[in-house]
């Protein structure tokens, strides 16, 4: 049972206020004073105490944290709120929010491009959070003192809580070494740059970074072993190396020795030795790439280590920005029932929260002036805001908990009119990602809302078919439809190794499982190819083949035009 | 616990100043082809001013993703109904683009879709890869001797010396090393007693057994020195504690007399000096060494006859610009000295404006600047302060004779000066251009001190520019391999040197350029 929210959290804020001059003042003076710099004064019998937050804003954090532990039982990790300049924020968003990033030429593209956006008044973040502990929120300089209590709220409770509570987090990140992790992958490429050249070392960069999306072991990995399990593992291995004799065999450096025999068993009657569907093709060539040297291994492993650390978050974007959205509204409208916020830093946050959570329609368009002074009208839809959509979910479960309709009632029998919709946005936040959340939350109501619909495009037909929330088959095709929109496998081809051909050239085949028909970009695709021919060494095929996996639809090879293999 | 840190003061964030610098690596041809194009189309005024803007082509930096192309069945959701129902068909857009989106979420995408990627390089920037792989030939004397300057450098750690030159850690570490030392002989005794004083005491206990002694035992096993004191004088208190009470009256006075020796050995050890000035104290020591000559002055020469038009002193303008942004960033900026001297049949010392913008016209006798700079060098630019520089630039037009003249004048000044550049700024070739054959032998005689070349038009000059200031491994600069023909044909120099420039493409099988 989850505990009840403690209702002495308003003493205990006035308790920790009432130890500053003008404590319940404070955050309205800032505001009239403009800055969140503002300076506070203990009052002199807690002058001594180093407990207590000596600035502004870690007094702004300690605030929102005891609403939002005592009263909502949200627990996080260790904040650490870091001021930049916009320049630093720029390098933070460059740098794809690692703690500590390694050094490539396409982070000084990303930081290029983040300028121009910057320079032509596109916006810039307000705060950027990283999943780790303790969390550090980037927090811009010129932030209003109501923002950065928005910040904090958004960045420090609302984040930080899904990083510590969500399942794929939890499964498949290690909040605690990501910084360990992210320094030691980067001293290690520093110091293959000094040994082997940056040439060498920006190659192979490239190479994995063309791999990045497939990068990824989609089931979590077995829990972190313990130094003394791991020291029995090393022991075990010693051993067994001690035993064996010194082979010269290729396939002992292609293949584990359990896995080559299951392979040779295995064989298809062309000479090629069953792989199965490896969807880690990074991992799977860092592994397995008869010809690289270790520290290239290294170097691979680690990239895709990066890139594991990063799969929650592309799985969870409207959940996550959603859940923390819901958290600053509803922190900062507790702070406001306090009496710690005046009308205009309320009004302030409705313009802020609002600009945030604008979703424009399909066909909104703005009129703007043009380069050559002209007014010209653009269309400003950019997809689905997925703060809007997130922040919708998670404002209609509460309504549905406590103000069900009847068709609420029909449609969520077992969450509508509960009464507990803490426990219930809890529920979605441990247990979810955002594939499923939409498909299990989406109500007709956000439906209508949003005045969703669904557009099918088949290249055979001349037409595109629509569907809409006209009827309850629509409702459920629509919503199948916005939920397979956020489904990894239908953004990314699903992509894994099939056969090796020992015997003969050393190829590697790769298969392409299509999805409704879609085929690979040949371009990018090609040039992908050639990356993966740089680390395998030896001729690489990507197959394409339907969905039942019978027919084979296409192949994309590098060098371009092997021939095929006959049959024995 | 939570913290806040303010960073908004820490200079220069390195993890993007690196990304930056490869990515301008990177694009390096680019980058070039953009700062030939700015030195050819801009004046020397806004040369430097704001840097420059380079294009580069999206193809080069693009980092391919396997994604899914055009094809198949789609399906999106947008918000913002108004009119459709469920079953109804939209005629697609001409052109197919539009519609539904294939790859939202497309991970390659760039997102402007234009085909070039534009970004700015800073003035720092712009001359740092302009300058990149240059040097100067000659970059300061050689001779010590002529040096009058010396500055003090570290030649050797001493026992003397004064306070500011003390090193505290060596110190230190020498007194602390010879601590070590001189206390080990005074432990070993020390020990050597407390075993005594146990075999004392050790058989009243009940517990010691003299065939199985696990004490000394335990002390072998430890390493150290002083845990082996330790432990041993653990060992005894524990025994004095429990049975001194017990200890005959002969024990109890042999175990005074060994205290007492340890008690003095004790004191010796104490006594030793904490620091022994003459052989703990360590001092850096210097010698005065001769300081290379850290100044310049550059002569520019430049005839300013009718012949001149406004285009070719452009073109020497910009090399006399280009020489002098190098030498002040190889020199410093207040290092570096610049003498105007322009001339037609006669010779004068300018200022800038007037070198550049001021009408002359009259004949041409070229010996005449020559000459005036030997005087102007002899009076101010003393050779044992100053590294001296010379650019002339003309249209090779010159009386008859006076070409050998200036040869011989410029071959008995040659030995004082670091070097001299001699560029052509005519637009073609002629017969009335006696200099270009004269100091052509000039330059076979004296190759890592003279050079020249031929500016035909605004393109040639970074090129030519490239060429003079080439970085060779012995230091000293020459013209090199591809420039044999610059002298032999006047075919105009090209971009040659650029390529050369560019990371050689590896011949390994497994390597090759991302298209």
């Amino acid at each position: 049972m989850p505990k009840k929210s403690n209702p002495d959290y308003k003493d205990k804020v006035f308790a920790l206020l009432d130890c500053y001059e003008n404590g319940r003042e404070l955050f309205r003076k800032a505001d009239e004073a403009k800055t969140w710099d503002y300076p506070i004064t203990l009052k002199d019998e807690h002058k001594n105490d180093p407990k207590l937050p000596d600035n502004w804003l870690g007094l702004v954090e300690r605030v929102i944290s005891i609403i939002a532990k005592e009263k909502y039982n949200l627990s996080t990790y260790d904040n650490r709120i870091e001021i930049i300049t916009a320049g630093q924020m720029m390098d933070a968003i460059a740098n794809i929010g690692l703690p500590i990033g390694y050094e490539h030429w396409s982070f000084g593209k990303n930081r290029i491009a983040q300028e121009k956006q910057y320079d032509a008044g596109g916006g810039m973040a307000y705060e950027i959070v990283i999943n780790s502990a303790p969390s550090i929120a980037y927090c811009m300089e010129g932030n209003t003192p109501l923002m950065q209590i928005l910040v904090i709220a958004h960045a420090c409770f609302g984040h930080n809580n899904f990083f510590h509570d969500n399942y794929l987090f939890k499964e498949h990140t290690d909040a605690h070494s990501i910084f360990d992790f992210s320094l030691n992958l980067r001293n290690l490429i520093r110091a293959c740059e000094d040994k082997y050249g940056i040439q060498e070392v920006e190659e192979l960069i490239d190479s994995c970074h063309a791999l990045k999306y497939h990068a990824i072991n989609r089931t979590a990995p077995p829990p972190r072993k313990t130094a003394a399990e791991l020291e029995e593992k090393a022991r075990q291995n010693y051993l067994e190396r001690a035993s064996q004799k010194p082979t010269s065999s290729i396939y002992s450096k292609i293949l584990p020795k359990e896995d080559f025999t299951k392979a040779a068993n295995d064989n298809d009657n062309d000479g090629g030795i069953n792989l199965g569907m490896e969807e880690n093709i990074l991992m799977f060539l860092a592994n397995n790439a008869p010809h690289l040297p270790e520290w290239k291994r290294d170097i691979m492993r680690g990239i895709a280590g990066i890139q594991q650390y990063f799969y929650p978050q592309g799985l969870t974007q409207v959940m996550n920005e959603g859940w923390a959205s819901s958290w600053h509204y509803t922190l900062v409208h507790d702070l406001s029932d306090l009496g710690l916020l005046n009308d205009s830093m309320m009004m302030e946050f409705s313009d802020s929260h609002t600009s945030v959570l604008f979703q424009p329609k399909f066909d909104e368009t703005r009129t703007i002036m043009g380069p050559d002074g002209q007014p010209k009208k653009v269309n400003i839809y950019n997809g689905i805001n997925p703060y809007a959509l997130g922040f919708g979910i998670f404002a209609d479960i509460k309504r549905i908990c406590m103000e069900p309709t009847e068709e609420d009632k029909k449609w969520f029998p077992d969450i509508a009119g509960n009464g507990d919709w803490l426990s219930t946005w809890k529920f979605a936040r441990d247990n979810f990602k955002d594939e499923s959340f939409i498909l299990q939350y989406l109500s007709p109501k956000l439906m209508r809302d949003f005045e969703f619909f669904a557009i099918h495009d088949d290249a055979e037909n001349e037409y595109f078919e629509i569907n809409a929330i006209d009827s309850k088959e629509g409702f459920e095709n629509v919503r199948a439809d916005l939920s397979a929109q956020y489904r990894r496998s239908d953004i990314i081809p699903r992509i894994g190794t099939f056969k090796y051909y020992d015997k003969t050239d050393r190829r590697l085949v790769l298969r392409h499982i299509e999805q409704d028909g879609k085929p690979l970009d040949k371009k990018d695709t090609d040039a992908v190819l050639k990356h993966i021919y740089r680390l395998w060494g030896h001729p690489v095929i990507i197959e394409t083949v339907d969905e039942d996996m019978e027919k084979t639809k296409g192949r994309l090879s590098c060098p371009e035009n092997i021939f095929s293999l006959r049959r024995r | 616990m939570s913290t806040i840190v303010d960073r908004r003061t820490e200079s220069g964030n390195g993890k993007y100043i690196t990304s930056r610098q490869r990515f301008l690596r990177k694009n390096k041809e680019g980058i070039r082809k953009a700062i030939t194009k700015k030195i050819a189309d801009s004046n020397l005024d806004n040369l430097d001013k704001g840097g420059v803007d380079v294009n580069v082509p999206r193809d080069g930096i693009h980092e391919p993703m396997i994604h899914h192309g055009q094809g198949g069945r789609n399906s999106n959701v947008r918000p913002g109904n108004k009119q459709w129902n469920t079953g109804d068909k939209v005629a697609k857009p001409p052109g197919g683009g539009g519609g539904s989106g294939s790859g939202e979420g497309d991970p390659s995408a760039d997102g402007e879709g234009e085909d070039n990627f534009q970004f700015h390089l800073s003035e720092d920037e712009f001359l740092d890869i302009l300058f990149e792989d240059l040097d100067l030939p000659n970059l300061s004397k050689q001779n010590d001797s002529q040096s009058a300057q010396t500055r003090p450098a570290f030649s050797a750690h001493v026992n003397e010396g004064i306070f500011r030159n003390l090193q505290m850690q060596h110190s230190k570490k020498k007194q602390i090393v010879r601590h070590s030392i001189s206390h080990k002989k005074n432990d070993a005794q020390i020990l050597e007693l407390l075993i005594q004083q146990r075999e004392v005491i050790a058989p009243y206990d009940p517990e010691f057994d003299a065939d199985n002694d696990r004490f000394l035992v335990r002390l072998e096993k430890k390493q150290l020195r002083k845990d082996k004191l330790l432990f041993a004088q653990n060992e005894v208190d524990r025994l004095k504690e429990n049975y001194l009470s017990v200890l005959s009256t002969e024990d109890k006075q042999s175990l005074q007399d060994i205290e007492d020796q340890i008690a003095e050995i004790r004191g010796k050890k104490s006594l030793t000096p904490k620091w022994n000035e003459k052989n703990d104290l360590i001092y850096k020591k210097y010698k005065q060494v001769p300081q290379p000559i850290a100044k310049a002055v550059m002569f520019c020469l430049m005839d300013v006859s009718g012949s001149m038009s406004e285009q070719r002193k452009a073109n020497a303008k910009t090399f006399y610009w280009l020489e002098k942004q190098f030498l002040d960033r190889k020199y410093g900026k207040d290092n570096v000295d610049i003498v105007f001297i322009r001339h037609t049949t006669t010779a004068d010392e300018v200022d800038e404006q007037t070198f550049f913008y001021d009408r002359k016209s009259g004949g041409t006798i070229v010996s005449s600047s020559i000459q005036l700079m030997e005087k102007i060098m002899r009076e101010r630019y003393p050779i044992d302060q100053w590294n001296i520089y010379a650019a002339q630039a003309s249209d090779g037009e010159d009386w008859d004779k006076d070409a050998e003249v200036c040869v011989d004048l410029i071959e008995k000044l040659l030995p004082d000066l670091q070097a001299y550049f001699y560029t052509q700024v005519a637009e073609f070739d002629h017969n009335y251009q006696p200099l270009w054959p004269a100091y052509k032998k000039l330059r076979e005689k004296h190759p890592d001190q003279f050079f020249m070349g031929k500016i035909k038009e605004p393109k040639d000059i970074l090129p030519i520019f490239r060429d003079f200031f080439q970085k060779t491994d012995t230091g000293a600069t020459m013209l090199k391999g591809p420039s044999a023909s610059f002298f032999g044909t006047d075919q105009s120099y090209g971009t040659t040197s650029f390529e050369e420039q560019q990371p050689s493409i590896s011949t390994s099988p497994l390597k090759f350029d991302v298209a």
